[in-house]
């Protein structure tokens, strides 16, 4: 499954956090800390798995916990319009 | 061939953005309406500082049945601008920031038509319109902002008229290093202000909420980017200009403080603390 941001999010960390504006609905949205770090990881288009391992790094969680909560969140910035999901 | 008359106005906020209006016309009617509600921010000297763009703009006939809340259409062609609405097209080169177009000969459509513009080229000088209540005090602006019914006009009423920049749309900027609100000739439900061109050094800015009870609480960074980015005026919703945005909200939550009022409909202007 390959990851990668929609063309028309604006997006910038402040304060060690994420603020995407959906510039299609004017809609903002926040995330919170692992959720701006898979956003970064995001922002350049990456595989589900790989994405899964950089964020397995950074965190101490558990590799399911960690599948588990990501892709909700994958499912969530998706039907948001956040993201485009290829090939799930 | 009809020799159509040339009337140039420059309409200022404060004295660095500025939109420039060619038009060709022989309707009086229109000009007359233009020097009516503009003329405290025509400025006849091109600063230094000046950051305008020229409009040359041909009027149309006004329609009867147009309806204010119709959609500008925004679409970018290389560096052409292009935003239109039923009453009015203009093509901006960004590059040159000179644009061409048409427009009813409406003050409503001509009202419109600069709100858009001025919400673009304000971006381009770190700032924004905000939905908001302006009220000065001495040198000072206190912000008062929600959303529609939240009570910026509510707050506006209960100031005399001349310490009120607007009751609808006020133009905040970064300046060096200080956040300033200008007057601008865009009002709601007060109808018409001071008509005057003024620069305040803001203060404080209140995100409003009715309430049977007063109370201020200091608003962190995240409620502010929160509250205030709904009620900013953009109409050119690009990538580019959502996130200077962000950045120009980042930079003044560093200089001003914001905060949440809770308040009263009978609250006194002395409770304001301003």
């Amino acid at each position: 499954m390959y990851i990668k941001q929609e063309k028309n999010i604006a997006w910038r960390v402040i304060e060690g956090k994420a603020y995407l504006v959906n510039t299609k609905t004017s809609y903002l949205h926040s995330l919170d800390e692992v959720g701006t770090s898979a956003w970064r990881h995001i922002s350049g288009g990456t595989e589900f798995e790989k994405l899964l391992d950089k964020l397995a790094g950074e965190f101490e969680v558990k590799r399911t916990i960690l599948h588990k909560d990501i892709t909700e969140f994958i499912e969530e910035l998706e039907t948001k319009g956040l993201i485009e999901v290829c090939g799930g | 061939m009809k020799d159509f008359g040339s009337v140039k106005f420059k309409i200022c906020l404060g004295k660095d953005i500025c939109v420039v209006l060619n038009m060709s016309t022989e309707d009086k009617v229109i000009v007359s309406k233009i020097r009516e509600r503009y003329s405290g921010f025509f400025l006849n000297k091109v600063t230094r500082h000046s950051f305008s763009t020229t409009l040359n703009l041909d009027f149309t006939p006004a329609t009867d049945n147009f309806k204010d809340d119709n959609k500008v259409l925004v679409d970018f062609e290389g560096n052409l601008l292009k935003l239109s609405r039923k009453d009015f097209f203009l093509a901006i080169n960004t590059r040159t920031r000179e644009g061409n177009g048409r427009a009813a000969a409406s003050i409503y459509s001509i009202d419109s038509l600069l709100r858009v513009v001025f919400s673009w080229l304000a971006v381009e000088k770190k700032g924004f319109f905000l939905h908001c209540a302006g009220v000065v005090s001495g040198k000072n602006a206190f912000i008062f902002t929600g959303k529609s019914g939240s009570g910026k006009s509510t707050i506006a009423k209960k100031f005399p008229r001349k310490r009120i920049l607007s009751d609808e749309l006020v133009l905040l900027k970064v300046k060096k290093d200080k956040i300033f609100a200008y007057s601008t000739p865009f009002w709601g439900e007060l109808e018409k202000g001071t008509g005057e061109n003024l620069e305040k050094v803001i203060k404080k800015v209140f995100f409003l909420k009715k309430s049977n009870k007063l109370a201020v609480k200091k608003a962190n960074l995240e409620e502010t980017i929160e509250k205030l980015m709904p009620n900013i005026l953009f109409f050119v919703n690009s990538k580019e200009i959502s996130g200077k945005i962000l950045e120009i909200i980042t930079i003044m939550s560093e200089k001003i403080e914001f905060n949440s009022l809770l308040f009263p409909k009978n609250i006194k202007t002395g409770q304001l603390c301003i």
